[in-house]
C-alpha cells in the first residue's frame, strides 16, 4: 500500500491490475491501523469512500473512466467544504466553516475520478508551522513520533508519507504546504496565487492563501495541479491563463537551465545539517546541466513584514466571531496572533498592499532577468521535537514560528510558485526540503526541475521504517 | 498592563513601524489592486 504512486495507481486501475474497491479498502485498514498514533485526519468517511470506491468500480466494468485519478483515494486538509462532511477547521466547532458553495478544487479531483477518504487534522484555523492541534490531537511526524510535522497542513503530510492516502490537499499562507511536505519527506507545491482556485476554503487570509498539492513524487504534484488548476468563476483572483499539460513537461530536457542561489538571507541562521543538504543537492542539479548564479535578492524581511500586516488584518476580519465571543476555545498563540490584527491601521494595510505589487515586480525584473528558478531549503532545521516546539511563553512560541517559517513566508508575499522537495536526512533520520522557486505561473518549470533531481537523488524511494 | 496586551501592542508597533520605514517612496501610480496585474505582467513564456 504505502509503495504506490498516485501515477502508478491510476495506470493499474485503467489496466484492471487493481480495483478501486481492494485499494480503498487497503487505505482504511491501514487508517484504522496507524492513525490512532499518527492523528492525520480528523473525520475518516469510511462509508462515503467505499461507496464511491464501487461506483468508480462500476465505471470501470462499463469502460467509462472519469479522469486520470479514477479510482484514486485521496484526502483534504479539513478546511475544505466537501459537502456532507464536517470541517472544523482544526477548532473545537464541528460545522466552523460552512461555504455557500464546495471546495472547487476537491470538486474537480473527484470530477476527474478522485476518491474522498475523509478530511485531514491541521493547525487550528491553519494558524502555525509545527502543525500542533490541542483538540484533535498533535499529528505525529512519521519519520520521528515525538516531533512535529510541520503545518499547518500538518494531517496533509502525515497522511501521504504513511501511505495513508495518495495524495492530499493542503493551504499555504505563509508555507503550510511547504513545511509539512519538508518534514515529511514528500513533495508540496504552492502555486502562483491565482493558478487555483480557493473557492469553498476557509480563509486565513485572502491576499497571502493558496492551494496546493502534497503528494510523494513530483509527478504526482504534477498530476494534481494539473486538475485543479485553472480559472473558476467562483473565485475572482484566478487567472485565465491556460494551463499546462504539467505531466508532460515533466520529460522535456531541462536544457542548460539558470538556477540562482540567493547570496543573502536563505542560508541565514540555518541548522548544518540543512545547508549541507541544499549545497549537496545544488551540486546535483550541476551535474544534470544547470548553470548556478549566486544572486542577491530583495531584502526578505521586507514583504514578510509586509505580509504580516496583510495576514493579521484579515484573519481577525475572518476569524473575529470565535475569538470574541469563544476565545477560551483557541489556542493562545492563535488567539495572539488573531488579536494583533484588531489593532493594525487602514493605512497601514493599505500600503502593505501597494508595498507587495511593487516588490513583485522588482524581484521579477532584478532576479527573473538573470536566472530562471530560485534554489533555498524549505525548513530552516529538521522538524523539532514537540516539547521544543511548545516551550516558553506565547510571545516565545510566536517568535519561534516566524523563525520556523522564515523561508518560506516571502513566497505567499510575491505569490511565487515554489515547490519543496525532498533533499536529504538529518543524522538522526528526520527529512530536509529543498524549494524550487520560479517566476508567476513558471510551476512547470520548478516541477521539471525538480522531477529531474528527484531522479537522481533519489530521496523519494525512502518510507518511514517504523510502519 | 497585562503581558499579553503589551505583546500586542509591540507587534502592532513592529507592523506599523515596517509600513513607515518602507513606503515612503510609492508614487501616486501604484495601487492597492495592481498585484495580480503586476503577477500576470511578470509571466514568462510558459
Amino acid at each position: 500500500m504505502s509503495e504506490w504512486t498516485i501515477s502508478a495507481l491510476a495506470e493499474a486501475i485503467r489496466t484492471r491490475r487493481i480495483s478501486p474497491v481492494e485499494i480503498t479498502r487497503a487505505c482504511l485498514e491501514r487508517i484504522e491501523r496507524l492513525d490512532p498514533q499518527l492523528k492525520a485526519f480528523i473525520t475518516v468517511d469510511a462509508e462515503g469512500a467505499m461507496r464511491a470506491a464501487r461506483a468508480r468500480e462500476a465505471d470501470v466494468a462499463a469502460g467509462a473512466l472519469r479522469g486520470p485519478l479514477h479510482g484514486v483515494p485521496l484526502a483534504y486538509k479539513d478546511l475544505c467544504h466537501v459537502p456532507g462532511l464536517p470541517t472544523t477547521c482544526g477548532t473545537l466547532t464541528r460545522e466552523y466553516f460552512l461555504g455557500p458553495r464546495p471546495c472547487t478544487a476537491v470538486s474537480r479531483l473527484t470530477a476527474a475520478g478522485a476518491i474522498t477518504l475523509g478530511k485531514l487534522n491541521m493547525t487550528e484555523l491553519a494558524l502555525g508551522p509545527f502543525g500542533e492541534n490541542l483538540h484533535h490531537g498533535d499529528p505525529q511526524n512519521p519519520w520521528a513520533r515525538g516531533h512535529v510535522s510541520g503545518g499547518s497542513s500538518s494531517g496533509s503530510g502525515v497522511a501521504v508519507a504513511a501511505g495513508l492516502a495518495l495524495g492530499a490537499l493542503g493551504s499555504d499562507t505563509g508555507g503550510s504546504v511547504r513545511l509539512p511536505a519538508a518534514c515529511c519527506g514528500i513533495v508540496g507545491l504552492k502555486p502562483t496565487y491565482g493558478r487555483v482556485s480557493r473557492a469553498g476554503v476557509m480563509p486565513l487570509s485572502w491576499s497571502l492563501d493558496h492551494i496546493g498539492p502534497m503528494a510523494r513524487t513530483v509527478r504526482d504534484a504534477a498530476l494534481l495541479l494539473g486538475v485543479i488548476a485553472g480559472h473558476d468563476p467562483e473565485d475572482a483572483t484566478t487567472s485565465h491563463r491556460p494551463v499546462p499539460d504539467y505531466v508532460a513537461g515533466l520529460d522535456v530536457p531541462l536544457g542548460a537551465v539558470r538556477l540562482g542561489v540567493p547570496e543573502n538571507y536563505y542560508f541565514d541562521r540555518l541548522d548544518g545539517q540543512v545547508t549541507r543538504a541544499v549545497e549537496s543537492a545544488i551540486r546535483v542539479l550541476e551535474g544534470l546541466g544547470a548553470k548556478v548564479t549566486p544572486v542577491h535578492v530583495p531584502d526578505p524581511e521586507i514583504v514578510s513584514g509586509c505580509s504580516n500586516v496583510l495576514a493579521r488584518s484579515e484573519s481577525a476580519a475572518i476569524h473575529v466571531r470565535v475569538a470574541k465571543d469563544r476565545p477560551h476555545e483557541l489556542q493562545e498563540t492563535v488567539r495572539l496572533r488573531i488579536e494583533v490584527g484588531y489593532h493594525v491601521s487602514a493605512y497601514d494595510y493599505l500600503q502593505a498592499q501597494r508595498l507587495r505589487a511593487r516588490l513583485a515586480r522588482e524581484l521579477v525584473a532584478d532576479v527573473f532577468d538573470k536566472v530562471d528558478v530560485l534554489v533555498v531549503p524549505t525548513i530552516p532545521e529538521p522538524a523539532p521535537s514537540y516539547d521544543a516546539a511548545k516551550a516558553g511563553t506565547a510571545q516565545e512560541r510566536v517568535q519561534r514560528m516566524g523563525r520556523f517559517s522564515r523561508l518560506t513566508r516571502p513566497f505567499n508575499g510575491l505569490g511565487l510558485p515554489a515547490l519543496s522537495v525532498p533533499c536529504g536526512f538529518s543524522l538522526d533520520g528526520r527529512p530536509l526540503g529543498l524549494q524550487i522557486v520560479g517566476r508567476p505561473f513558471a510551476e512547470a518549470r520548478a516541477l521539471r526541475l525538480g522531477h529531474a533531481y528527484e531522479q537522481a537523488a533519489g530521496w523519494t524511494t525512502r518510507r518511514p521504517g517504523a510502519l | 498592563m497585562p503581558d499579553t496586551d503589551r505583546t500586542v501592542k509591540a507587534q502592532v508597533a513592529d507592523l506599523a513601524a515596517i509600513i513607515e520605514r518602507t513606503t515612503a517612496d510609492l508614487s501616486l501610480a501604484e495601487e492597492a489592486g495592481s498585484f495580480l496585474v503586476a503577477l500576470e505582467q511578470g509571466a514568462g513564456d510558459e
